[in-house]
């Protein structure tokens, strides 16, 4: 029964951590198999279609992705680019560059910077673009983003952002100032590995984290993502909570739209062991079942994963990417000298490099997605 | 006092009352609706609600269908 | 949705305030005689039974159809019927709720006689409405994913998507939009409308439907006291085939070249 009060926070009871992770190694070849031949999958599906039991099917599970991603999205892979506006921080996060104990120079672009960089990110070709900033409610909040988001609208048409979990009433703010889309990620649905990596600032309350899609379908934004950092913990079971985060996301707020990310941890200054390895072929599973399950949720790869890498799952229910990235604030209007990037980029070809190589794989660049056209915005 | 119901003409005894007119019709309770001049009037007020003259009466039942 | 693989043993379907245990619900139209129509419905061991209210016909005594429904502990859902616009259905459904002492309704508003298609528009006006008068309101509509959201939306108890056009008896027409209604829904979908034999039933809640309502079928059945057991079979095994989990078939064939070769190859480059 729809309960308007009811949010994610709730609803994640009913998935114990560990009653999840061992019904994930629990399924067999028989789970897979009748997951790849259903048209309509559900949550025991996406598991065993994670599960090791589906290793052996993964030509299987590409080749369903791929033609379920060509006949939602066509041939097409829409490009975004990422502009840190600011790298100030008031959280520690064991795992990333921007973190508050980490010495680091800081800096937060002014409107003058944001203008020039959004001149450089034009010539580039780009019209979608994705705002990043650390968490610094105080230095880099609302007022800020109120300042910065109609330098920004008057030269992209499309703008999504990465800061820190806001209000509902601020994101209906945000709303009217032009923010189409909002990426929020969990980093660990494991609430005790949570704890371990975010030891101080406002990003240490996991529940306020875990509601926020719930804060933003309220406020009616139109997009929203989610995510994990895949390698915090056991991956299998971390990427199921984002499937059954996203189920009941898609289930309560049926007029958003939903992305999804992958990010696998990569060294940062702070040298973190990963708890969990998942490796390439690991993730390429991972791509594919998020597809198998969600045939029309958007699946997006960052610059995060090697030239090589990219190239090659592209085609297999990726329907974005990003291009040409800096992960410094700044970083395009000029050659910046170096204030540390919040993770190591791995696929630093142009967007002119990326964009012949889609072409070349038969797709077409989306620069602009036409469906905001109508909004008015 | 003169009253119809649903199309039908039909004299009663003044002051009758919504329940009186049902007895007097052979009509169950259970089942049944009723509204006068087009308001539909609750069944807790039946024994109270007394009939004027000219009052155009539709009483409703309870049947078979999908 | 189940997340472990154990069947429920407790399978109740709860709508508002009341728990079934059988999920096939069935209309008293079209039956022959009061007779045959509550021998056939204590086959069907329905738990939930339609009806229409009608301007009393002062020349003869109706039947009393509710006595004998009453004493088989079946619950009672009025409809709206005749009704063809949302006022109309609106003073349907209080006169409804005096006539049974029930504040459950089942919105029907078909101003088209030929094929009695469900107005989606005033549909949603009287849903609105009632609603929010404290009315458990259970919509029959045609299978409109979006117009069902709006339908729980609006605080409707049930969303009730027809399979097919009333009597026609084609069974689930409605199949692709039906799947999307189930999939999207967070209160019971039951498939109205349409249902002409026990197949189409089981398919139904094969589908994940959490109920179906079936009149027609029975009442003009060579022998509806036979076909409405036949009903409630087909029902409880499409159920159970639903939590035991379907095998789903099979579309894809194998094509010969290997989208994820490139991995093999890659086992040696791990980026750390």
């Amino acid at each position: 029964m729809g309960n308007e009060k009811m949010t994610f926070s709730e609803e994640i009871k009913n998935y114990q951590w560990d009653d999840v992770r061992l019904s994930i190694y629990a399924k067999n070849g028989t789970d897979v198999q009748r997951a790849l031949s259903k048209s309509r999958l559900d949550l025991e599906d996406f598991k065993a279609l994670i599960s090791p039991a589906a290793a052996p099917f993964l030509e299987q599970m590409a080749q369903k992705s791929q033609q379920l991603t060509l006949q939602r999205f066509g041939k097409t892979q829409q490009f975004y680019i990422p502009l840190y506006l600011s790298n100030m921080c008031s959280n520690i996060c064991t795992y990333c560059g921007f973190s508050m104990h980490n010495a680091i120079r800081r800096t937060t672009l002014d409107m003058e910077q944001i203008e020039n960089e959004c001149l450089a990110i034009k010539k580039m070709g780009f019209d979608h673009i994705l705002l990043v900033t650390g968490e610094s409610e105080r230095k880099v909040g609302v007022e800020y983003f109120k300042q910065a988001l109609p330098i920004i609208k008057s030269h992209f048409s499309h703008i999504s952002i990465e800061v820190q979990p806001l209000d509902q009433l601020e994101y209906e703010i945000l709303i009217d100032y032009g923010v189409d889309s909002v990426l929020v990620y969990q980093e660990t649905y494991n609430p005790v590995t949570y704890a371990l990596h975010h030891l101080k600032g406002k990003k240490a309350d996991f529940t306020y984290r875990l509601n926020t899609h719930d804060r933003l379908g309220k406020a009616g934004m139109h997009k929203m993502g989610l995510g994990c950092l895949i390698g915090l913990e056991e991956w299998r079971t971390d990427c199921f909570y984002v499937a059954a985060h996203l189920n009941y996301l898609q289930k309560k707020y049926w007029q958003s739209r939903y992305t999804i990310s992958f990010p696998r941890l990569r060294p940062c200054a702070g040298g973190l062991e990963i708890k969990s390895v998942m490796d390439d072929k690991q993730l390429v599973q991972l791509v594919c079942a998020y597809r198998l399950f969600n045939p029309e949720v958007e699946l997006s790869l960052s610059t995060r994963e090697s030239e090589h890498f990219r190239d090659n799952i592209l085609p297999l229910g990726i329907t974005s990417l990003s291009a040409g990235s800096s992960t410094q604030p700044g970083g395009y209007a000029q050659e910046a000298e170096k204030a540390l990037e919040q993770f190591e980029i791995s696929d630093t070809r142009s967007p002119a490099e990326m964009a012949q190589l889609v072409k070349a794989q038969g797709y077409e660049v989306v620069w602009k997605d036409w469906d905001h056209s109508l909004t008015g915005k | 006092m003169n009253i119809t119901v649903n199309g039908s003409e039909l004299e009663i005894a003044a002051n009758s009352t919504v329940e009186a007119l049902l007895k007097n019709l052979d009509k169950p309770l259970n089942g049944s609706a009723l509204a006068v001049n087009e308001n539909i009037i609750r069944r807790s007020q039946w024994a109270e609600y007394k009939l004027c003259d000219g009052d155009k009466i539709s009483l409703f039942q309870a049947i078979a269908g999908g | 949705m189940l997340i472990s693989n154990e069947i429920a043993s407790n399978d109740q379907l709860i709508i508002a305030d009341k728990i079934f245990t059988s999920r096939l619900f069935t209309g008293t139209g079209k039956f022959n005689d009061q007779r045959t129509m509550v021998k056939a419905l204590q086959a069907s061991k329905s738990q939930l039974v339609t009806m229409a209210l009608k301007r009393v016909d002062m020349r003869h005594k109706d039947d009393d159809i509710l006595a004998p429904l009453i004493k088989n502990g079946m619950n009672l859902l009025p409809n709206t019927s005749g009704a063809r616009n949302a006022k109309e259905a609106i003073f349907a459904a209080q006169l409804a709720r005096e006539a049974l002492q029930t504040n459950w309704i089942k919105l029907e508003i078909h101003p088209d006689p030929k094929y009695l298609l469900p107005d989606p528009i005033e549909t949603l006006k009287a849903a609105e409405f009632l609603a929010k008068e404290g009315f458990v309101v259970l919509p029959y509509v045609h299978a409109d994913p979006v117009l069902c959201r709006h339908l729980e939306a609006a605080g409707c108890a049930a969303v009730m998507p027809l399979g097919a056009p009333i009597g026609s008896n084609k069974g689930i027409c409605t199949a692709d939009f039906l799947e999307i209604i189930i999939e999207q829904a967070n209160i019971p979908v039951i498939v109205d409308a349409g249902i002409g034999a026990p197949s189409h039933a089981a398919r139904a809640m094969e589908m994940g439907a959490a109920a179906v309502l079936v009149n027609t079928a029975i009442a003009v059945a060579g022998d509806p006291v036979a076909m409405s057991a036949a009903f409630a079979l087909a029902v409880r095994a499409g159920r159970q085939a639903y939590l035991a989990g379907l095998a789903g078939q099979s579309h894809y064939a194998l094509a010969s070249s290997p989208l994820t070769a490139f991995l093999d190859a890659e086992q040696m480059q791990e980026h750390g």
